[in-house]
């Protein structure tokens, strides 16, 4: 119910735009689905309110983030953009280290100047994730010595060394671990999951690091698959994965350190893995 | 949140979408296209989300039961958000103000796919 008070919360501040008296302010969308206590990743698009997805390198977005609570106390961070389709299609992350749950105001400014409407975000105390600084759980996971490929990814261009290796092998093994979870087949649009691509592009430079492909649903090639609660993966499941794609980051102890919804920004994973 | 408050927040929402400007009449099959702004729910399930449309009204819906997106869990409406891929809905309407997805489908579809 909490949620869907802040959809509606968040849908009457973009909807006070009724009758125009906005103009043409530009609407910030929240695209973090899973904000919690001791995050610091805010993901979010800015989009024309006719529609026009918006931002570029060269349109600079500093936001200024408020707990509704305490509107005295803000955190000002400027946002670094990222591509998700090359000079087409990008979003936002900023650095706001959100250190008490509940309802956030974060209102931007543009450097192009024009108006913009604030939006809200719902900090949780906890994240429905594995969280930063837990211990990843050892789940088994399906691999080639299982299975065929065909049955371990829908991606249409897999690479084989993601399916080789169980998670839970991986984190017990004393090397830094990558592992996505995605459903590259369900990305019915050119323009949508870009994670996984993002993530294989990694795997040459850092030989050192484990990265692991899990796929969100098991029996996706069974005919009249349909996906649904009962076919979720386990390792989603133990993960409390509430959307996708995620992608997290295990040291080499097999503790979170870091936890990625959506995509990764510019240097982000450089960052991650010291490359 | 208190309850005093949802109250509140859910009856400002309910006012503004008298704003809507959806075609049709009530009770009647309509159509809204824009930009998926937020999406509640977890990965099987979708309870609410909410289209932008062009002149800058918002709509929320509540998908009808099993409702798809090209046979994948509508949480998949998620995508949209991130890239700003522009969707149709068509949807019931009803006395009350609440709106009911019945079918999703992309801006530029040719015609419609996979439907619940």
């Amino acid at each position: 119910m909490k949620r869907l008070a802040v959809t509606v919360l968040s849908f009457a501040l973009i909807a006070a735009a009724c009758g125009g008296e906005s103009g043409d302010s530009l609407v910030g969308i929240r695209a973090s689905t899973d904000p919690a206590v001791g995050d610091s990743r805010l993901l979010f698009a800015v989009n024309e309110i006719g529609g026009e997805r918006r931002g570029s390198p060269e349109e600079v977005v500093t936001v200024v983030a408020s707990p509704l609570e305490d509107p005295s106390r803000s955190i000002t961070s400027e946002a670094v953009f990222s591509w998700i389709i090359e000079d087409a299609v990008g979003l936002y992350v900023a650095d706001v280290p959100f250190d008490t749950p509940g309802l956030w105001q974060v209102d931007f400014t543009i450097s192009t100047g024009e108006p913009t409407e604030p939006f809200l975000i719902d900090i949780q105390p906890e994240p429905a994730t594995v969280a930063i600084g837990e211990k990843a759980p050892l789940v088994k996971t399906p691999t080639l010595a299982d299975r065929p490929l065909a049955d371990l990814t829908t991606d249409t261009d897999p690479v084989l060394s993601l399916y080789e290796m169980s998670l839970d092998e991986a984190l017990g093994n004393g090397r830094k671990t990558v592992v996505i979870f995605a459903t590259p087949a369900f990305c019915v649009s050119a323009a949508c999951g870009p994670l996984l691509a993002q993530m294989k592009e990694f795997i040459p430079k850092a030989p050192e690091v484990d990265f692991l492909h899990v796929e969100v649903y098991e029996g996706f090639n069974e005919p009249g698959f349909v996906p649904g609660r009962e076919s979720l993966a386990p390792a989603v499941t133990a993960f409390g994965l509430p959307t996708e794609p995620w992608l997290f980051v295990m040291d080499e102890q097999g503790f979170v350190i870091a936890r990625l919804e959506g995509v990764l920004a510019n240097g982000e994973l450089e960052d991650l893995l010291g490359l | 949140m208190s309850n005093r408050l949802i109250v509140g927040v859910m009856t400002v929402a309910l006012v503004v979408a008298g704003c809507s400007s959806s075609d049709g009449t009530d009770h009647g099959a309509e159509t809204v296209t824009g930009v998926v702004t937020e999406v509640t729910g977890d990965l099987v399930t979708v309870e609410s989300f909410v289209v932008l449309d062009d002149n800058g009204d918002s709509h929320l819906f509540t998908p009808e039961p099993g409702l798809l997106f090209y046979g994948a869990p509508l949480g998949h409406l998620r995508d949209h958000v991130v890239t700003g891929q522009r969707v149709t809905v068509t949807f019931e309407s009803s006395a009350y103000g609440g709106m009911t997805a019945t079918l999703v489908v992309h801006e530029d579809a040719d015609e419609p796919h996979d439907h619940g």
